[in-house]
């Protein structure tokens, strides 16, 4: 009877902490969240007041109308990394999950390290290194490309490697399916799980990449998290806040679709090998 | 639509190390060759040759009589029942067993056709929905089966197909492999490394040691005759007699260390002969007086291991006989069932070190 009751108020206790901790992380989020909708006397922000007659009515249409741009190049250089991860990562991930000597683990690690090098050091190569691609966003791509990769090929390679897939071929290949039917068959769809989880990590991980843009980008490059930042530094708290909320509006329903597809997926194709 | 698969001197290495050296068999058409052998006598490698996954590095392989060398594994024709089943864990049960007639564009009426035949035949109906990973090993062994014959194939290979099974399971399951084998009239070679396996499914069975063919033939010849110590332990492990045989009236004579024993058939001179336990019986009187070296308890029956003169071999007594170490006991010989080997065995030849064996 004392262990029941011992046990409920161990589980009550790691709740509470559980809640504790949640409300610690997610409380200045709240405040910037209710900052980009409340008025900020609210706040206890007196000095913030909205100039009356406006042509914006909120907070966002203003950040809008300021940081608009931003926002689609951010979107579209996102995108843009996705697409470059693909086409780079999917091939390597297949080699990797294929090989696994001495060359396929010297790769992994070379692919893994820029992870370990600061941002501005990444930057600061690159912008030695090409000095003439700044312009053109190129070395903000790559920057950003740099950092998405390895979660790439990992997501991928994992969903290629989990299920045996090398066996699964020769069981199709015997079955009578040729070079292509063997890739469409089966290795896309034992893969496509991974792609997508890989997919979006490049995307949040190029969507909220700050260190290598905010070194790499150009007045006309410039991305959303830089102009966060200086919206941070230079204007109003309402406006930054708002900037913050539309932010975090693509950020998180891509964490959880993220989350969403790697959990069931991961768990059917590791118990069927 | 069964093949007659004609392999000849194959040859393989991995590295310096020798899988496959000059393997030579006829797998005939609509009959089970089982290959056996110890881990690493190329069994595994063998298979792989025929199902064009792995290309030797010289020798032949004929399906009714045309070479496939350059034949690659999609279109041979050939189905095979991977060790660990290699189902597809996207597909249901019923797009793994229409797996090959999908790619090679079969009609959706003959499509359903076999797949309902093969799921009634191996007793799959209420499993055609489900996954891979939902069902029971037993079942996804069957699933593999139905799999690799759902085209015809003209050759079944097996790999291992019980060796992943609990034994209780396994009794069941291969009963459903012999009758679905039997059912469809393939070809198949079934590579085990489980004797009784072996020599129950087979109508042949191919011994391999180290790469190498040790002996083949029938079930009943690689165990009542084998031809050499190694073929003849791999089956039934006795205890090896050398003996000196004398002719003695119509028959041929040995002294052994169980007496003087008659050995039909066989000829005057130096002989070796293999004492299997079976050939042996405990007698409460009568028979050699012998001296318990061990006794270890099998429930139905009681292992002894015993010293005659200063040989050690191998009987099996009832359930009920309770012995010591130390005990005499009497023991006599059945002449039938000792395996007399041919003279002695000749030198290998070539280059593959026979003691190398796994």
């Amino acid at each position: 009877m004392r262990s029941a009751s011992w046990e409920r108020l161990r589980s009550a206790a790691a709740a509470a902490l559980l809640l504790l901790l949640l409300a610690v992380v997610a409380a200045p989020l709240a405040v910037v969240v209710a900052g980009s909708v409340l008025d900020p006397r609210l706040l206890g922000l007196t000095s913030e007041t909205w100039e009356a007659g406006s042509r914006h009515s909120t907070w966002f249409s203003y950040v809008l109308s300021l940081y608009g741009r931003h926002l689609a190049r951010s979107a579209a250089l996102a995108l843009c990394v996705v697409a470059l991860a693909f086409l780079l990562g999917a091939p390597a991930a297949y080699g990797l999950s294929r090989r696994r000597d001495a060359f396929a683990r010297t790769v992994a690690v070379l692919l893994d390290a820029p992870l370990a090098v600061p941002g501005l050091a990444v930057a600061i190569g690159l912008l030695l290194a090409y000095p003439r691609a700044r312009a053109s966003g190129a070395t903000l791509a790559a920057g950003h490309l740099v950092y998405a990769l390895p979660f790439f090929v990992r997501a991928a390679g994992n969903a290629l490697s989990g299920g045996n897939v090398p066996e699964l071929e020769e069981a199709a290949a015997v079955s009578g399916a040729g070079r292509w039917q063997r890739f469409t068959r089966i290795v896309l769809p034992l893969a496509r799980p991974g792609i997508l989880a890989g997919a979006l990590m490049a995307f949040t991980i190029s969507w909220g990449e700050f260190n290598v843009s905010f070194l790499l980008s150009t007045p006309t490059t410039s991305t959303f998290p830089s102009a966060l930042y200086l919206t941070y530094t230079t204007n109003s708290f309402p406006v930054a806040a708002a900037a913050t909320t539309l932010f975090l509006a693509a950020a998180v329903p891509a964490l959880a679709l993220l989350q969403r597809i790697a959990s069931p997926e991961a768990a059917r194709f590791g118990e069927a090998a | 639509m069964s093949a007659r698969v004609q392999v000849r001197r194959l040859s393989k290495a991995y590295g310096s190390r020798p899988a496959l050296a000059r393997v030579s068999l006829t797998l005939e058409p609509a009959t089970t060759t089982t290959l056996v052998g110890a881990s690493g006598s190329g069994k595994t490698t063998l298979l792989r040759c025929l199902a064009g996954l792995l290309v030797p590095d010289s020798g032949e392989i004929l399906f009714d009589g045309r070479d496939v060398a350059a034949v690659p594994a999609e279109r041979r024709g050939v189905g095979v029942v991977f060790q660990s089943y290699a189902l597809f864990p996207h597909l249901t049960v019923a797009d793994n067993l229409a797996f090959g007639l999908d790619v090679r564009k079969t009609s959706a009426s003959d499509r359903a056709r076999r797949v309902a035949e093969l799921a009634d035949e191996l007793g799959l109906e209420r499993l055609l929905d489900r996954r891979p990973g939902e069902i029971s090993g037993g079942e996804r062994q069957r699933v593999a089966l139905g799999r690799a014959l759902a085209y015809r194939p003209v050759l079944l290979l097996l790999d291992e197909p019980l060796a992943a099974l609990d034994p209780n399971l396994a009794d069941s399951v291969r009963e459903a492999l012999v009758r679905a084998i039997t059912a469809e009239r393939t070809t198949v070679l079934l590579v085990t490394h489980d004797r009784s396996d072996a020599l129950r499914l087979g109508d042949r069975v191919v011994l391999l040691r180290a790469g190498e063919v040790e002996q083949e033939g029938t079930p009943r010849d690689l165990y009542r005759q084998p031809k050499t110590e190694y073929a003849a332990n791999f089956f039934g492990a006795g205890a090896l007699w050398e003996v000196e045989a004398r002719a003695e009236g119509s028959g041929v004579v040995a002294e052994t260390p169980l007496g003087r024993v008659a050995l039909p058939g066989a000829r005057p001179g130096r002989l070796r002969v293999i004492v299997r336990p079976e050939a042996l019986s405990v007698r409460p009187s009568g028979g050699t007086t012998v001296t318990v070296r061990g006794v270890s308890y099998e429930g139905d029956r009681s292992r002894i291991v015993f010293t005659a003169g200063s040989r050690e071999a191998v009987v099996y007594g009832p359930a009920g006989l309770e012995a010591a170490p130390g005990d005499r006991i009497g023991v006599t010989v059945d002449p039938r069932l000792l395996v007399v080997l041919p003279e002695e065995e000749t030198a290998p030849s070539g280059s593959v070190s026979r003691s190398q064996s796994a």
